[in-house]
């Protein structure tokens, strides 16, 4: 019942509230013995700040930009968190839809970068890589693209961004 | 000590139901056995009203310190770094803990009221073993949390985290 709610771009607009108020009495029996409010909010500050020293600070971070409230004390207990390979190794992948449409992952500077960027980071990479090989004398063309290719899915992989 | 180990003493819910009880486990509630200890005799006969937990959440607490009765008893303040931070929960309490989200609140802040820290610490932990590894959507599914962020807002948190790249 509730995308047809809560859809911001329902073809029905002017007809939102009446279609709700509709669905609301025709789920009102059903729902009644479950509240619709979240239950781990109920618990007071204190037991929450418990349970968020069980986290390590990927969840901690995962868990703080849910909502206001949690963010708040997400950043009492750990304050800023930047991406890195050795404390937040799975945090970027954990991120990926919440920075997406606008952000995607690049592995080489450790940081998401606008969308519009990524494909002309990667390809600089990319020359660069196969620049490299061929000073090195490795394989031909064809070869060089392959390991070059497989090498940045690698390093991509190694994150969790790409499966 | 057998004849202490028997005694029964009658616990009262918020909802008028009374539980019948081995003293022994229900003092793994240090709030049960400080108030024992002031009544003395006197809690043998009468019951003890539990006034913030109802009747299937008490008989739930109860039921874990039954399991629980011979542990022996933690150190005064075992709070140290490395207890703390695992969150390996031994298979019969994982089990127990196996409620709905309304079941599990509950038998938290229950074991948080009746002072029985070992309870209150599984409770804690299931809650963060069901956030590890979850992506911020899937927790707000998991507990129905609602985004109150704007999506200014949200642009403020990466910026200020610096996990974007400014350009």
């Amino acid at each position: 019942m509730e995308p047809i709610c809560t859809s911001p771009d329902s073809p029905k607009n002017g007809f939102w509230s009446l279609d709700c108020c509709k669905l609301n009495l025709r789920t009102s029996a059903a729902e009644e013995k479950k509240p619709v409010p979240s239950d781990i909010l109920k618990l007071p500050t204190e037991l929450h700040l418990k349970i968020l020293s069980y986290l390590n600070t990927t969840a901690s971070v995962c868990l703080g930009i849910t909502c206001h409230y949690f963010y708040d004390l997400h950043l009492s207990v750990h304050g800023k968190i930047y991406l890195n390979f050795f404390d937040t190794p799975r945090l970027p992948s954990l991120l990926k839809e919440w920075m997406a449409p606008e952000y995607t992952f690049y592995h080489k500077t450790l940081r998401f970068v606008h969308h519009n960027r990524v494909e002309e980071m990667r390809n600089e990479e990319r020359a660069y890589l196969e620049g490299y090989f061929e000073k090195m004398k490795i394989g031909p063309h064809k070869r060089r693209k392959e390991l070059v290719e497989r090498l940045m899915n690698d390093w991509e992989s190694d994150f969790g961004v790409r499966p | 000590m057998a004849a202490s180990e028997s005694t029964r003493i009658t616990l009262v819910s918020n909802d008028g139901a009374e539980v019948h009880v081995e003293r022994n486990v229900a003092e793994r509630s240090m709030l049960i056995k400080n108030m024992m200890e002031d009544l003395g005799e006197a809690a043998m006969t009468q019951s003890v009203p539990i006034p913030n937990v109802n009747e299937s959440v008490l008989k739930k607490v109860i039921e874990w310190c039954e399991h629980h009765k011979n542990d022996p008893p933690a150190a005064a303040d075992d709070d140290s770094d490395s207890r703390k931070k695992t969150t390996d929960i031994e298979e019969w309490d994982q089990k127990f803990m196996q409620v709905d989200q309304e079941m599990l609140f509950e038998i938290i802040l229950a074991s948080n009221y009746l002072d029985i820290k070992p309870l209150l610490d599984v409770g804690c932990k299931t809650v963060a073993n069901m956030i590890k590894g979850k992506s911020p959507e899937e927790i707000r599914k998991t507990f129905n949390i609602t985004n109150d962020f704007t999506p200014e807002e949200e642009e403020q948190i990466r910026r200020e985290n610096e996990w974007a790249e400014d350009r």
